[in-house]
């Protein structure tokens, strides 16, 4: 994942007004958080820095009762190599400095 | 969150429908001036400074401003919010080479006229073909985004919002010419500038800063990272897109060509100054969508979502739908009949008159031109029909039209150049361009595209130049 988005998609649980979704930073689910608890049955990610994440999801019904956790899902996030970064931003800067400065030389040079 | 329709299918068709006969009445009151070929296509190049700032402003206030923006700062943090304001800065450095352009072409219409005369006709082929696609891109993404919100907003069944859009667009479009969309391009600016200080304004009464830092540092903590890779790149991405976009296309041209020769630069750099924080109070109201309980499903949608859960929040109920409705409506016809009258000069003049070689009998203009503004609009039509992904269906171009940076400058302020290596440079900055696109990292198309580009022409400078034309005296 290039740093931007991972669409989770629970399905559609025939019966569920609730879906309760856990990410944890290892497989055993040791030290949960609830990202998400709510009607959607989808949730975007954004934010996550480099590493493993685990998330597993559980529908719950009108009356309040949970059904099993789905099969966890193992999110590795990786980034571009900061090798090739620096060189892309190096790039980048310089090809923006110097269209900067060629139009402000040619427009004093021009007036 | 799928987003709450908060407003009725009939209230959303009332809004648009209202809207659309106040544009058409307004272009057709407008467009009386618009007699001649002058008239229709440069407003009588009389636009002072107030409509000439304003119609700057509101056109490069896109959908794209108003839904990409706080996509961008979702994804890519305060990185990305900062990125796509950097876009203002093509209109801060069109303000000097819009004043190169009305001195080198007093005479001029389009940005054809331009590259005909500095790159002969291969450099301006080169240029019909990346401006066409460019133009149609963007004007595609405009109608998918007018045809999803109405659809998210009000029910309305997407096909049908979108042609709803496009249609009041090309009616006023078609009544009024350039000083049809200048004048709505006024009235909209305006709009769009009231809208979003209320709807920032609201956000930020709802929702402390502090507690939006604390809940990003917790649930997503890179969107915070000074070193995010795909942030950092989006920066200089985004704003070599934004140059490309502003340099090369003729909606910028012939707002220069229209204006008055001393009003043009002021003008430009007015609306550059004006527009940069819209794009920043639009990504902030995406950041905050964790901290208000908003659970993003399409991230495309994440601006219009939060804003009427916080509009939601401060009790304005149905009301707020009716806001946002009107501001992105606004947002969108201001950028899309701009692109409708500029493409439609660029059939009329480069293709009619000039590939064609046709002699336009003024008589004749107004159905010449009117038909051209239907074969764009139903191109986009066609096109828009398949509900593209937006973002990224814009970002593909960015290659292309960062590509034309360069020998724009070079063709505005040297006197010397090698036109096959400039023309070489292009090609190559579109085509390496796109294959880092597509291959390697989203936010590197225009970026590659733009040094690509850069070489070639600083080499044709040294590598066997030759005098370039200059209009007859």
């Amino acid at each position: 994942m290039p740093g931007e988005e991972d669409l989770l998609d629970f399905g559609d649980e025939g019966g569920a007004v609730t879906y309760r979704l856990e990410q944890a930073p290892t497989a055993d689910f040791d030290a949960p958080s609830i990202r998400y608890e709510g009607p959607d049955p989808a949730s975007v990610l954004t934010g996550l820095r480099e590493g493993e994440y685990h998330f597993r999801v559980q529908a719950i019904d009108a009356d309040g009762a949970a059904g099993p956790w789905s099969e966890p899902l193992v999110l590795h996030v990786k980034f571009m190599s900061r090798g090739h970064l620096a060189m892309l931003l190096a790039t980048g800067a310089l090809v923006a400095v110097m269209t900067i400065a060629a139009i402000i030389s040619g427009f004093v040079r021009n007036r | 969150m799928t987003l709450a329709v908060s407003l009725t299918t009939g209230n959303a068709w009332s809004i648009v429908i209202g809207l659309g006969v106040l544009w058409v009445l307004l272009g057709v009151w407008w467009g009386r001036k618009a007699r001649t070929s002058e008239g229709f296509m440069l407003a009588g190049r009389n636009v002072g400074i107030s409509l000439g700032a304003a119609t700057a402003m509101a056109t490069w206030v896109t959908s794209n401003t108003t839904m990409v923006a706080p996509l961008l700062a979702y994804e890519k943090g305060v990185w990305g919010m900062l990125a796509y304001a950097s876009a203002s800065f093509g209109l801060l450095l069109f303000a000097p080479l819009a004043f190169r352009i009305r001195r080198l072409l007093p005479e001029g219409v389009t940005a054809g006229d331009f590259f005909r005369m500095r790159y002969g006709r291969i450099g301006w082929g080169v240029f019909l073909v990346i401006t066409l696609v460019y133009s149609i891109t963007w004007l595609v993404t405009m109608a998918i985004a007018g045809g999803k919100l109405l659809e998210a907003l009000g029910d309305i069944p997407y096909a049908q919002g979108m042609t709803l859009i496009l249609v009041v667009c090309v009616l006023y479009t078609l009544f009024g010419g350039l000083y049809a969309v200048i004048g709505t391009d006024f009235i909209q600016s305006l709009i769009i500038l009231i809208g979003i200080v209320f709807i920032g304004a609201i956000v930020i009464n709802d929702v402390d800063v502090p507690k939006v830092h604390e809940h990003l540092s917790r649930e997503q903590p890179a969107l915070l990272d000074v070193l995010m890779p795909a942030a950092l790149l989006a920066i200089f991405n985004n704003m070599l897109f934004g140059f490309g976009e502003v340099m090369h296309n003729n909606v910028w041209w012939s707002r220069a060509f229209a204006m008055r020769e001393k009003v043009a630069p002021k003008a430009f750099f007015l609306s550059g100054i004006l527009w940069f924080p819209i794009p920043i109070a639009a990504g902030f109201i995406a950041l905050a969508a964790g901290p208000l309980g908003v659970n993003v499903t399409d991230p495309s949608k994440v601006g219009p979502e939060v804003a009427e859960h916080a509009l939601g929040l401060a009790g304005l109920g149905t009301f707020a739908g009716v806001i946002i409705l009107i501001v992105l409506f606004c947002s969108m016809a201001s950028s899309i009949d701009s692109l409708l009258a500029a493409t439609s000069d660029l059939l009329v003049r480069d293709i009619y008159e000039g590939l064609f070689r046709q002699e336009l009998d003024p008589r004749k203009f107004r159905p010449v031109a009117a038909t051209s503004i239907i074969v764009v609009s139903l191109t986009a039509w066609a096109l828009a029909l398949s509900g593209w992904n937006v973002d990224q269906v814009l970002f593909s171009a960015g290659a292309l039209v960062a590509s034309l940076i360069w020998p724009i400058i070079a063709g505005l302020f040297w006197k010397r150049l090698n036109r096959a290596l400039v023309i070489t440079g292009i090609v190559s900055g579109c085509v390496v361009g796109l294959i880092f696109y597509f291959k390697v990292q989203t936010y590197t198309g225009a970026l590659v595209g733009a040094a690509i580009s850069m070489m070639f022409t600083l080499a044709a400078r040294w590598i066997r130049p030759s005098e370039l034309e200059t209009p007859a005296a």
